[in-house]
């Protein structure tokens, strides 16, 4: 918040550079005191007063008049509240609310973005009016549909320049000089750190001889993206600042430092991703279109009805919905794995241009592994060639105990008779909607939040291995720990192993957990001694529970919410619960939580979730395609300790070498066990 | 006015019942907005935000048949999404681009280390500004927190805005002189 003109005023004209600094440093000690922490804030605005009279009473009016907004808005035919479970409330999106920049930064870093721009109808040249929506063609060959194949050699042409301007700003590419880095610093606000954080820019120059320079990159641009679209990729000219600039203190530093800049009359790509690592959103497993084989091509007149992102015309007009086209594209990878790719298309002064474009990987569904060793492609049959419908969430709650417990029993009858067959449902899809999300009502629209839930109870029905390395501390003041772990996972191989390393104060603790061959084995490596013992089934795709049966809960006499039992499926023993298997209720009380962002961790595309309970807050990132939990806070609110899990490095979906148990130096302990 | 009171008031006659929650939770959802916004929105922005809030609590107290529950959390809760929204609104990048470091930098060791102490720190704060008594502390916080000119504080304390930098002039000296006894010096 910048200081009014009076007070500049003052430290310009009489306090003198001390005062100055003095005010500062006050600013500072005291800005300490004003976090977002709900203590902080419960204190202060307790203690004192947050605006005059005259400001409380201009906001009240702004509150009546948007009170009297959104009462007319309701008035309207198209139901804009929905109920659910008669407590939760779920606004349906609303086009004003569209013009987020955030939605539209995503479409620049992943290209994942939704959102479109048209000019105004009496502009539109359409392509074909009298084709047919959703008409599809099979495959690249089989396109028979007039205004299909006009629509896909559009699309095709479109689609060549956007991989070609995606290439420079990953690393690994040849389309930039990995010898010309440059760098600059600025600030952005962190959902994650829930604070600005001060972020390092990379960029490589660009080798690519079509954009290397200005003109030449500004034309293609020009060509490819409609105009909104296109200004967020050009930056400025940074020649004027050193290598390393800090522009925290610069507002107006994002329409500059952007994805392409020029320095000392170079044209420069803003790097995606670090240029050494290798991550699963590379350019060649996401946007290398050109290598990849075309499977399906589909066309949808008019934007998602999801979609409440709204693009404005080089006029600043909102764009209708109805003028867009979207093309679903399924590709084929040379590794086999399918690539799903999103574009939205419009016409800009007649020539047909991209508002978005995005793509989703299946590199998690890419394998499936029959032992240790072999590697096999995965029957996708699973699903029978098509998706589950998802379940909505509903939180059942029975009138009282007894219903409860007559419901469980049908509940694990079923179960055992084999009554539920799980199939997956739509990741890309889901993901793709709530990545596009741009603001919070969109993000938490029941069927999101359901997504997330189902995802997160039946994780390990979305990925087949794992290889997982993750700490989990426990910051308190009485008895802190430390623990590392590495956990590796085949489902169906039915093979589980966890090596945990503890800190505790003097304790020291190294265990190592295997399952395999229907059996158990706990090593313990510090006092050498081992016992086994046999393991349950790991039956999980058998044991399925559709998501709203798997916790039952009724009302006592008092009218409290008791739970009952869990029909949860626990695999693995219940081990790297908070990681790859989860068999906790913490997401089942959907008034208890919500979606706060998406987040991108070591290449994965995850969604961020708060919790709010009695007992603790919670903080987790969710991996999107697979449910795994990247990484987790949660703080007791009685005893302040704090439990932090983080993933260090993953992999799913791919070969795994699976470590056997040698008892070599061990003594047997099964019996004393 | 307990929170069972106003909703009852707000069944049996809104606009009474809106008034007075507005009234009841107007510093602690106009805070929080604040706290969320203050580095990436102008004042505008944040009232702007502050009264949507308000709105969408009057809406939703409007459709339901009976209202119960802790008020203060449900306005807690829209005044966090609201905030988000209207950060999302008023800026043009997103964190899709953080590096790992940085998404770490908050669970990190070192700084789980150095909220320990900021709570300590902080707590003396609080101390020492209680001990500047009102008008004073009421001045310091509206300066250096909402960032208000002197002649917005004294309406807010109904001074006049020259007394209002004089006191606030003294006010700072003798905070500074409080922390440091308590060995905050810098």
């Amino acid at each position: 918040m910048q200081q009014s003109g009076e007070e500049a005023q003052g430290s310009a004209c009489g306090v003198g550079n001390n005062a100055l600094k003095e005010d500062i440093d006050m600013k500072d000690k005291l800005d300490m005191i004003f976090s977002r922490d709900e203590k902080d804030i419960e204190h202060i605005s307790e203690k004192y007063p947050a605006a005059g009279k005259k400001e409380k009473k201009k906001i009240y009016e702004i509150s009546r008049r948007r009170y009297d907004e959104l009462r007319a808005e309701d008035a309207g035919d198209d139901g804009y509240i929905k109920e659910a479970e008669g407590v939760e409330r779920y606004n349906r999106p609303v086009w004003y609310r569209g013009m987020c920049a955030a939605a539209a930064a995503v479409i620049l870093m992943g290209g994942v973005g939704g959102g479109i721009m048209l000019s105004r109808s009496s502009r539109i040249q359409h392509m074909n009016a009298s084709s047919d929506i959703n008409a599809a063609a099979t495959t690249s060959a089989t396109i028979t549909n007039a205004a299909d194949s006009d629509r896909n050699a559009v699309v095709d042409r479109l689609m060549s320049n956007a991989e070609m301007i995606t290439k420079p700003q990953y690393p690994e590419t040849d389309s930039i000089d990995r010898n010309d880095e440059i760098y600059f610093n600025m600030d952005e606000f962190s959902f994650t750190a829930g604070r600005v954080v001060n972020l390092t820019k990379y960029y490589y120059a660009v080798a690519d001889e079509r954009l290397d320079t200005m003109e030449e990159l500004t034309a293609v641009l020009n060509e490819t993206f409609i105009y909104e679209t296109r200004s967020r990729y050009i930056g400025g000219d940074l020649s004027n600042h050193e290598v390393g600039y800090d522009f925290r203190d610069d507002s107006l530093a994002n329409r500059y430092v952007r994805n392409f800049i020029t320095y000392n009359g170079k044209v420069y790509a803003l790097s995606c991703c670090e240029g050494d690592m290798n991550y699963v959103d590379s350019f060649d497993n996401r946007y290398n279109f050109s290598s990849y084989k075309l499977i399906s091509s589909e066309f949808q007149e008019g934007d998602d009805m999801y979609s409440s992102y709204m693009f404005s015309d080089e006029d600043g007009q909102p764009i209708p919905s109805s003028d867009i086209i979207i093309c679903k594209r399924v590709y084929e990878r040379p590794d086999g794995a399918k690539v799903t790719s999103r574009i939205k298309i419009t016409q800009e002064k007649g020539e047909w241009k991209i508002a978005s474009f995005g793509s989703n990987t299946e590199d998690d569904e890419t394998f499936a592994i029959s032992d240790g060793l072999t590697v096999s492609s995965e029957e996708p049959a699973d699903n029978g060639g098509e998706f589950a419908e998802l379940q909505l969430h509903e939180q059942n709650i029975c009138s009282d105990r007894d219903e409860a417990l007559a419901l469980y029993a049908k509940i694990a009858q079923t179960a055992d008779e084999g009554g539920y067959t799980f199939k997956k449902v739509d990741t890309g899809k889901y993901a793709q909607q709530i990545i596009e999300a741009s603001s919070f009502d969109e993000l938490n629209t029941l069927e999101n939040k359901s997504f997330v839930y189902h995802m997160f109870m039946n994780s390990y029905r979305y990925f087949d291995t794992a290889d997982v390395s993750y700490t989990y501390d426990v910051e308190s003041n009485e008895s802190p720990y430390y623990s590392k772990n590495r956990c590796i996972a085949d489902n169906k191989g039915k093979y589980f192993y966890l090596d945990y390393e503890y800190e505790k104060g003097s304790d020291h603790e190294m265990t190592t957990f295997y399952m395999y061959n229907n059996k158990w084995i706990n090593a313990d490596n510090m006092k050498k001694v081992y016992s086994e013992c046999e393991a349950d089934e790991v039956d999980y795709e058998h044991r399925y529970i559709p998501d709203n049966d798997l916790f039952i809960r009724y009302y006592d006499e008092n009218g409290n919410i008791l739970y009952m039992d869990s029909l949860s499926t626990v695999v693995m023993g219940g081990k790297c619960s908070d990681c790859l298997y989860h068999d906790t209720d913490v997401l089942y009380d959907f008034e208890k939580w919500h979606i706060e962002d998406v987040e991108n961790i070591l290449g994965r595309e995850c969604v961020s979730v708060t919790m709010q309970d009695r007992a603790y807050s919670e903080h987790m990132c969710i991996d999107l395609y697979t449910g795994i939990v990247m990484s987790l806070t949660r703080t007791f609110a009685d005893t302040n300790e704090t439990h932090t899990m983080k993933v260090a490095s993953i992999k799913t979906g791919q070969p795994i070498d699976y470590i056997y148990f040698n008892a070599d130096g061990y003594v047997n302990e099964t019996n004393n066990s | 006015m307990t929170d069972n009171e106003l909703c009852k008031l707000l069944k049996d006659s809104p606009e009474a019942g809106q008034r007075a929650f507005y009234d009841k939770y107007f510093n602690y959802v106009y805070t929080i907005v604040f706290s969320r916004l203050k580095d990436s929105a102008s004042r505008e922005d944040i009232d702007e935000c502050v009264g949507d809030v308000f709105a969408h609590c009057f809406f939703y107290f409007d459709k339901q048949s009976e209202i119960s529950g802790s008020l203060k959390a449900f306005a807690a809760t829209v005044a966090r999404r609201k905030s988000i929204d209207t950060y999302r609104s008023v800026t043009r990048h997103s964190s899709r681009n953080m590096s790992i470091d940085d998404a770490g930098e908050i669970s990190s060791e070192e700084n789980i280390t150095e909220a320990a102490e900021n709570t300590e720190l902080r707590r003396i704060i609080y101390d020492k500004l209680g001990e500047l008594g009102e008008p004073d502390s009421t001045i310091v916080i509206q300066k250096y927190y909402y960032g208000r000119s002197s002649r917005e504080i004294a309406h807010i304390v109904e001074l006049s805005a020259e007394n209002v930098r004089v006191r606030c002039s003294r006010a700072v000296k003798k905070l500074r002189a409080l922390l440091a006894e308590s060995g905050i010096t810098r």
